[in-house]
C-alpha cells in the first residue's frame, strides 16, 4: 500500500512538471533546460521553511512558486527577443548557476549534503499522514492541471499560439510578443515550483543532485513521451514512473542502476520524437476519436514542437 | 597570476579543438551537435582500450580518429536527416541530440564502469618552467598540438575545396544547392572533420582530468558556453572564445574558491547575452537574416 501511495504520489509531481514543460515547449515553443532547477527551487523553499520552521506549508509552497515564476520570467524578458536557441542555452546557463548554488551555499541552503527532517505538512489544525500528503498530492495536481487547460484555452493562450507560430506576424498584428511569452515562462516556473513543493514534503530529504540536468532532461522526455495539454501530463507522469519503478522491481547489478534507465530514457526521446510526434495523448484521442466514429482532425495539432516556423530549408 | 593564465590556455586548448567541430557543424548544418561530447567520449575510450592493449598513445589516438568520423556522421546520416525529412526544426534537432548523448554516455557508463581510468603514458609528471610559470610536458604537448591543428582547420576550411563547399553551404544553403554542390555530402563532410578534430581535444583533456563517461557532458557544456559567447557564424570567433572561456574558469580562482567556477562561467554567460544577444563575434540578426533569404 505504501509502495503505491509512493508511485500514484510520484506519478502525479511528475504529471505537473511535464506540465510546466508544455506551457513552455507546447504554448510559447520554447525549450528549457532549467526546469528540473525551478522545482528545485520550489523543492528547497518548501524543505527549507519545514525543516526550520519558518513559515507554514502553503505559505512555503507559495513562497517556492513566486520565485519559481520570477526565475523564468527573467530569462524571458532577457532572452525574449533572440532566437529560441540562446533562449535555450541561457536555460542551461541558469540551470547549472542554480544548482551550484544549492550546493556551495553551504550556509543558506545546507550545501551538497542536503535538507533533512522536513515535516509533514501541517494544514491548520491538521498533520498530514501518508495518505493525507496522497490525497493533498491529487488534489494540488488536479487543481493545476485544470488551470493550465483553461489558460491554454484562454485568450493568453491563443497570443501565445500566435506568438509560437510566426513571431512577427504577430507582431505586425498589433501583440505585442514580449508579454504573452513571458507570462507563460512565469505560469510554468510556478507550476514547476508547486511541484518541487510538493515533492519535498513527500520526500522529505532533498539534496542538490536530485534537481540537476539529469531532472530537466527527465521531463523533457516525459513531455515527448506523454505529449502536450493535460492527458499529455498525466500520461507522462503514469509512464515514466511506471517504467522507472519496473526497472527498481528488476533488482539490477548496481553498475546498471545509474545508466541503464538514463539509457531507457534517451532511446524513448528519440524514438517518440522521431515515431510518436504528439506523445501518447496523441495515440489515445486518435483510438477514442475513432471509437466515437469523429473524423481526424485536418492540419497538425498546434501543439506540437514540430509546429513551429521552420528556419531555412532542408536538403 | 601567470600561472593561473597559462592553466587557462592550457584548459582553452583542447576546449578550442572540440569547440572548433561543434562551431563548424553548426555554421554549415544548423544543426546543435550536442553528440558531439558522445564523440569526445567515445575517441577518449577507444583511445584508451588501445592504449592498455599496448600502443603508445598518440598512436591509440590517431587509430581513434576514424571511430570519431563515424561515429559523427552516423548522427547525421540516419538521425538528424530523419527529422529533418519530418520537418522538425533546430530545437527538434538539439533534443534528438541531447537524447543521442544521454544514450551514449549511459551506454559508455554500461560498458566501462564510472570509474575514471587513466592513459599509460610517461613523461606526464615531468615539469619545468617556461617563462616563470610551471607546465608539465603534456601541457605543452596540449597548447602546441592545439594550435597546429587549429591553424590547419583554418587552412582547409579558406583554402581547399572542401572548405569553400562547407562555408558556401553554410552561407546560403539554396545557393548551394542550385550550383550542383549537394548539401548532403558536406554535411556528411563537416560532421567527419568536425568530429576528427574533436579528437586530439578529447584525448588530451581526459590525459590530464581522466577517462569517464561524465567527460563529454561537462567538455560539450563548457563549448556550447564558448560558441553561444562567440556567436553564430564565426568558426575563429569560436575559438578564441573557447580560450577565452579555458581562462574565465581558471584565472579567477586565484581570488575566489574553485567551486564557484562553473558558476561563474554561466553567469559569464548569461551577462554576455543580455549585452550582446548574437555573442561577442556573432552576425547581428538583420545580416544574418539578409544572407540567409538572399536578399
Amino acid at each position: 500500500m505504501d509502495l503505491i501511495i509512493d508511485v500514484v504520489i510520484r506519478a502525479a509531481i511528475l504529471a505537473l512538471a511535464v506540465a510546466s514543460v508544455d506551457l513552455l515547449l507546447g504554448m510559447v515553443g520554447r525549450f528549457s533546460i532549467a526546469q528540473g532547477a525551478i522545482y528545485g527551487i520550489g523543492a528547497y523553499t518548501v524543505g527549507l521553511a519545514l525543516a526550520n520552521n519558518l513559515v507554514p506549508y502553503v505559505a512555503a509552497v507559495v513562497l517556492g512558486a513566486l520565485l519559481g515564476a520570477l526565475v523564468l520570467a527573467t530569462v524571458a524578458l532577457i532572452t525574449v527577443r533572440i532566437e529560441h536557441f540562446y533562449l535555450a542555452i541561457a536555460t542551461l546557463a541558469v540551470q547549472v548557476v542554480i544548482v551550484q548554488f544549492l550546493g556551495n551555499a553551504e550556509g543558506v541552503t545546507g550545501g551538497w549534503a542536503g535538507v533533512f527532517g522536513i515535516g509533514r505538512p501541517v494544514l491548520g489544525p491538521i498533520e498530514l499522514s501518508a495518505t493525507g500528503l496522497l490525497v493533498l498530492t491529487l488534489v494540488v495536481t488536479a487543481a493545476v492541471l485544470f488551470a493550465v487547460h483553461r489558460i491554454q484555452h484562454s485568450s493568453l493562450g491563443l497570443y501565445a499560439r500566435a506568438v509560437k507560430c510566426d513571431a512577427r506576424l504577430a507582431e505586425s498584428y498589433g501583440f505585442g510578443s514580449r508579454g504573452p511569452v513571458v507570462a507563460v515562462f512565469a505560469l510554468s516556473g510556478a507550476v514547476a515550483a508547486i511541484a518541487g513543493g510538493l515533492y519535498a514534503v513527500h520526500a522529505r530529504f532533498i539534496d542538490p543532485t536530485s534537481f540537476g540536468i539529469e531532472t530537466s532532461l527527465l521531463f523533457l522526455i516525459a513531455y515527448f513521451v506523454g505529449g502536450p495539454r493535460w492527458l499529455g501530463a498525466l500520461l507522462a507522469g503514469v509512464t515514466l514512473t511506471g517504467i522507472d519503478q519496473a526497472m527498481h522491481l528488476f533488482n539490477l547489478p548496481p553498475s546498471l542502476t545509474g545508466p541503464l534507465p538514463q539509457l531507457v530514457y534517451g532511446a524513448l526521446l528519440v524514438l517518440f520524437m522521431l515515431f510518436v510526434p504528439n506523445g501518447l495523448q496523441g495515440a489515445v484521442r486518435a483510438l477514442w476519436r475513432r471509437a466515437a466514429g469523429r473524423a481526424e482532425p485536418v492540419h497538425a495539432e498546434p501543439h506540437s514542437v514540430h509546429a513551429s516556423a521552420p528556419e531555412g530549408g532542408a536538403p | 597570476m601567470l600561472d593561473f593564465f597559462v592553466s587557462g590556455l592550457i584548459v582553452g586548448s583542447d576546449l578550442a579543438l572540440i569547440t572548433v567541430g561543434v562551431a563548424l557543424i553548426y555554421n554549415t548544418t544548423r544543426v546543435f551537435h550536442f553528440a558531439h561530447g558522445l564523440v569526445v567520449v567515445l575517441s577518449a575510450y577507444t583511445a584508451y582500450t588501445l592504449n592498455s592493449a599496448g600502443l603508445p598513445l598518440w598512436l591509440a589516438a590517431i587509430a581513434a580518429v576514424p571511430v570519431a568520423m563515424a561515429a559523427g556522421m552516423l548522427c547525421e546520416a540516419p538521425l538528424y536527416r530523419a527529422i529533418r525529412a519530418r520537418h522538425g526544426g533546430p530545437l527538434a534537432l538539439f533534443t534528438a541530440s541531447f537524447g543521442l548523448l544521454v544514450i551514449g554516455t549511459s551506454a559508455v557508463q554500461i560498458v566501462w564502469g564510472p570509474t575514471p581510468r587513466r592513459y599509460d603514458i610517461a613523461h606526464v609528471g615531468e615539469s619545468f618552467h617556461f617563462f616563470g610559470a610551471r607546465v608539465t610536458t603534456l601541457e605543452l604537448v596540449t597548447v602546441a598540438t592545439a594550435l597546429v591543428l587549429l591553424v590547419a582547420a583554418g587552412w582547409v576550411l579558406s583554402r581547399s575545396r572542401v572548405g569553400l563547399r562547407m562555408r558556401a553551404v553554410a552561407s546560403n544553403l539554396e545557393r548551394a544547392h542550385l550550383l550542383g554542390l549537394r548539401p548532403k555530402r558536406v554535411y556528411l563532410m563537416t560532421f567527419a572533420l568536425g568530429s576528427a578534430l574533436a579528437v586530439p581535444g578529447a584525448v588530451l583533456h581526459t590525459a590530464r582530468f581522466g577517462v569517464e563517461p561524465q567527460v563529454g557532458l561537462r567538455v560539450i557544456l563548457l563549448a556550447v558556453v564558448a560558441l553561444i559567447l562567440a556567436g553564430i557564424g564565426n568558426t575563429a570567433g569560436a575559438i578564441v572564445s573557447a580560450y577565452l572561456v579555458g581562462l574565465v574558469s581558471t584565472v579567477p580562482l586565484q581570488y575566489i574558491d574553485p567551486r564557484w567556477s562553473q558558476t561563474l562561467v554561466f553567469l559569464v554567460l548569461l551577462a554576455v547575452l543580455l549585452v550582446r544577444p548574437t555573442g561577442i563575434f556573432g552576425e547581428t540578426q538583420a545580416r544574418r537574416y539578409e544572407m540567409r533569404s538572399g536578399h
